[in-house]
């Protein structure tokens, strides 16, 4: 049998980006001694509950975990680098080599542009906004820096914005800044999205001013992006915050029109002292040290500096985290000892994550997440290494039919994690897997048959085992997909046997 | 802290679906809340009915005569001191110095308010409900709302759909209503249906219930000669799920089937019924505002297909209006959005009116909280307390704007600048559910709450 599991064996691989990897995580390397063998067995029998079949903690979970979908290189890449190694990998996601994505992103024109570029220098056919949404799709699909990805929508999340209540022009910076920051000091992050017209324009901080006050960015930069509905804080705060925060805003935003500016600045952060209120006030408490004192721009640093590292937002982020990569129970327990990483580590979010997925601790923890329309598009097209020459038509899936795209959710709170926001009709799901396989989507295409010549059932069994489950399929499903198939399938059959896979209740989790 | 325990914003925004993923792979009958029948998830209408004989329903005795609930969620909390105009409140002028509505005897004015009570009046973009307020088929409840006093979009929008504040409870009025009464039709394929992409919070909980962004979605993709063949395949495989997903998948099959016999895509309005009417400047609306149009008429679709649906319930976005509220030009957000939900309604009431369906449909309308009293620094509200509700029916005690005024002035406004709550949204709901729906079993579509009588419909 010509199985995709021996091909990918002795397939030559990615030589080049695990030296370079070993070379930029020296530091580290004594950890990579621990193999994905060893590894699997820390992990025992993990039951998951009545009903699963297929979801205990396996070999690839980490991989599963850490990207969008599994592969054949990502395994093989997995297997030789072992849970710590792997993880570290993708943990110093500058180091990977990604050129294939990297050529790919030469579509998108504007995704490196400031706001001034896109405003003034794009071609009229280009809309930066669209662009944004492309480009993020073709790079979850492509990039190798899948966990870099999977923090971008993390945190796009996060600091949501939505593409009809922002100046598109804004849009390429916002989630530069994310990207540039996904991984580092949340501190960081945090300012980065505060000096961010896209956010302030979104959450109507460019008319916060002196005299005019308008809360809304104040309260959800406390409640959303920091410390949480319940961190402590009161409506006292938030007026001292939206006080702070007057007169943040954004270059050229007064000035007009701006389709003639020549403001190489446009769009970028500005702070007007003009329209700032200095007055200060109390904030997260009545004496003198919580006394924000009457002054400028500096308030809002300080005010940045406050929040970023407090217990609040340690315990709101880490939650979060914990949600998107553990266990969306998110253990109260584990919520505190990564809350206390957070603190010691100067709220350093590859640090948190080195903690969520230390192979002990993730295997005590971990549970299986469902996965959300994203999550399942994209996966389903790295599973079976799908060619896919524009995004589109994924993109046009995710919108009309499964509502998840990005920057398309409107309230400020993000696309919901939780798996009944998500469960409520599973017809879109089995609809793009059947779509899908038969390359029915535009401008996507899957050749599942250059990978076997048999047509025998059982070969082709195996095949959707180890691409679409990582060699985890319920015997269970194998049994009744195997029922249903003939012996000596035609092409059609085999598609509609991927599709029928992919549209499993054990293929909706990750 | 009010709540060390439960995390976080977004996470306790929907606790009900934290607590479902908590116990993901269980099933949702054993995290029930211990005050809940234990037959609230069952599909089988029996079951159901053997439960709600103390509330006077016997076995398989179903209940015909009960309403359609019609429930209506403008999200983002609008501002009811502009959709229902207080004019004649001595502060309403100064607190809102240039975004109020004129009043109605300003002649000259064409944004004046339509005066509806000598106290109450319209705005514009609203006015095409007067004719159903004179009819008595339209009732307004001011000051009204959720009384939490959460300003959290997220909360407050848990609290009003779960029908107590209280972030535990993760099912909605609607869905335990549902889920404490016997179904109308017996063996029907859906008994609740959200026109939305996901399910609202006010339906969660509810048997047979599922949401559906769009009428004419009943494909299932692929080769159609091996369909049947796939589904089937698919649905033996999800008998052996995790709850949620074996639930789910049975909800879909259903939902195909509906579908496809309701035939949307042809579907005519009867009684001359205009939904998604042009502005008045003659542009076409655009965005969620036109949404709501095209799921008020699936709304009208389903319901006059008779086919056991029980509960509709409808999301209409953007009603934030932080900034340009402008309630009077065609391009302002505001007046859009005003435009949209009352030629909408309009035209849903004369739709299901003409086919004779408007004695057994009630339209509910409400919002998570008013907004700021004062207008802010960008022509704008912030978030408020109390708000507006509207109720659309037959057997709506219309005609009126029913209140217990709390005044506008500084010391009578709720922490100094949003309208005070003197109607609790649940005395409404609650006779809704009691008088309309036929439902008794309060205790558990309110749980800890007493509903004081308002006579908001009638038995």
């Amino acid at each position: 049998m010509d199985s995709i599991l021996s091909k990918e064996i002795t397939s030559a691989g990615s030589k080049s980006s695990r030296r370079q990897f070993i070379q930029a995580s020296a530091a580290t390397a004594g950890a990579i001694a621990l193999t994905s063998h060893a590894s699997a067995q820390v992990f025992g029998q993990k039951g998951l509950g009545p009903g699963d079949r297929r979801r205990r903690l396996g070999k690839f979970s980490l991989l599963e975990r850490t990207s969008y979908g599994v592969n054949r290189a990502e395994m093989q890449r997995f297997n030789s680098m072992g849970w710590i190694g792997y993880l570290e990998y993708q943990l110093n996601p500058t180091f990977i080599e990604d050129s294939d994505c990297d050529r790919r992103m030469q579509a998108y024109v504007s995704s490196e542009l400031s706001p001034y570029q896109c405003l003034r220098e794009l071609p009229p056919e280009v809309y930066c906004d669209w662009e944004c949404i492309q480009s993020q799709v073709t790079r979850a699909v492509y990039s190798k820096r899948q966990l870099q990805e999977m923090l971008v929508e993390f945190w796009m999340d996060h600091f949501n914005v939505y593409i009809y209540d922002v100046q598109r022009e804004l849009l390429p910076a916002h989630i530069a800044a994310i990207r540039k920051n996904c991984l580092g000091n949340f501190h960081t992050l945090l300012t980065s999205m505060v000096k961010n017209p896209a956010i302030l324009w979104y959450l109507d901080n460019l008319d916060n001013t002196a005299g005019n006050q308008n809360v809304n960015y104040a309260r959800e930069f406390l409640e959303l992006h920091t410390m949480g509905v319940d961190g402590g804080y009161n409506e006292s705060d938030i007026k001292t915050v939206s006080r702070v925060f007057t007169g943040w805003g954004m270059d050229g935003y007064f000035e007009w029109p701006w389709d003639q500016t020549t403001n190489k600045n446009w769009g970028r952060f500005k702070y007007y002292d003009e329209y700032h209120d200095p007055s200060g006030g109390q904030f997260l408490g009545t004496g003198p040290s919580n006394l924000i004192a009457p002054g400028g721009s500096v308030q809002g640093d300080t005010v940045i500096q406050i929040v970023a590292s407090h217990p609040s937002t340690a315990k709101h982020i880490c939650t979060k985290l914990i949600r998107r990569f553990v266990n969306p129970d998110a253990p109260a327990d584990l919520v505190a000892s990564a809350s206390e990483v957070f603190l010691n580590r100067n709220g350093n979010i590859a640090e948190i994550l080195r903690h969520l997925f230390d192979p002990a601790r993730f295997a005590k923890y971990y549970a299986p997440r469902f996965k959300r329309p994203y999550h399942l598009v994209i996966g389903g097209q790295r599973n079976l290494n799908a060619e896919m020459t524009d995004p589109d038509s994924l993109v046009w899936e995710l919108i009309w039919n499964m509502r998840q795209v990005p920057l398309f959710w409107l309230p400020p709170n993000g696309y919901p994690d939780e798996m009944s926001a998500w469960v409520d009709n599973m017809r879109p799901r089995w609809y793009y897997s059947q779509q899908y396989v038969l390359n029915w989507l535009w401008n996507s295409r899957v050749n599942l048959f250059s990978n076997f010549k048999v047509r025998e059932k059982n070969a082709v069994l195996d095949a959707i085992n180890l691409t679409l489950f990582a060699g985890q399929m319920p015997d269970l499903r194998r049994e009744q997909l195997a029922a249903y198939l003939p012996d000596v399938m035609n092409n059609n059959q085999i598609k509609e046997a991927f599709g029928l896979a992919m549209g499993t209740p054990e293929y909706q989790m990750h | 802290m009010k709540n060390q325990t439960t995390g976080c914003h977004e996470y306790q925004e929907l606790t009900r679906r934290g607590l479902i993923s908590k116990f993901g792979f269980h099933s949702l009958r054993a995290i029930a809340p211990t005050w809940l029948p234990n037959v609230i998830y069952s599909n089988d209408g029996a079951k159901a009915g053997d439960h709600v004989k103390n509330g006077g329903l016997g076995r398989g005795k179903l209940d015909v005569s009960r309403d359609i609930v019609v429930s209506i969620y403008l999200r983002g909390g609008c501002d009811g001191l502009t959709m229902c105009v207080p004019y004649a409140d001595p502060n309403y002028y100064a607190i809102r110095s240039t975004i109020a509505v004129p009043r109605p005897d300003q002649t000259i004015n064409k944004n004046r308010a339509t005066n509806l009570d000598g106290f109450f009046g319209l705005p514009p973009a609203m006015a095409a409900l007067k004719p159903l307020y004179d009819d008595d088929r339209f009732l307004i409840v001011h000051a009204t709302g959720s009384t939490d006093n959460s300003r959290s979009h997220f909360d407050a929008q848990q609290f009003m759909e779960a029908g107590k504040p209280d972030k535990a409870l993760w099912t909605g009025w609607l869905g335990r209503h549902l889920a404490t009464s016997a179904e109308t039709k017996s063996g029907s394929l859906l008994r609740a249906i959200g026109l939305s992409g996901t399910l609202a919070l006010t339906l969660e909980g509810g048997p047979k219930t599922t949401a559906i962004s769009n009428l004419n979605d009943a494909n299932y993709g692929g080769r159609s000669e091996s369909e049947t063949n796939r589904v089937n395949w698919l649905k033996t495989a999800y008998e052996t799920a995790p709850a949620m997903l074996k639930e789910s998948a049975e909800n879909t099959v259903k939902t195909v089937e509906l579908l496809r016999s309701l035939n949307f895509s042809t579907y005519t309005p009867g009684g001359g019924a205009v939904y998604n009417r042009k502005m008045p400047g003659g542009g076409n609306m655009y965005g969620s505002a036109v949404d709501f149009g095209e799921a008020c008429k699936a709304t009208a679709a389903l319901i006059k297909k008779d086919v056991g649906i029980e509960a509709i319930h409808l999301d209409f976005g953007t009603w934030d209006t932080h900034e340009n509220q402008s309630p009077f030009e065609d391009y302002g957000f505001m007046f859009m959005n005003m435009w949209s939900l009352s030629n909408n309604l309009l035209a849903l009431y004369t739709d299901l009116n003409a086919a004779g369906f408007m004695g057994k449909v009630t339209i509910v309308v409400v919002s998570e909280f008013g907004r700021t009293a004062q207008q802010n620094g960008s022509l704008g509200t912030d978030h408020g307390h109390g708000n507006v509700m509207f109720l659309i029916g037959n057997n709506v005690n219309g005609g009126q704007v029913m209140r217990n005024w709390p005044g506008l002035a500084n010391e009578q406004l709720h922490e100094g600048n949003a309208l005070k709550i003197t109607i609790d949204h649940r005395d409404i709901l609650a006779e809704v559910v009691q008088r309309r729906l036929k439902n008794n079993n309060l205790d558990q579509v309110f749980p800890g709450y007493t509903p004081t009588t308002r006579n908001a419909v009638f038995p």
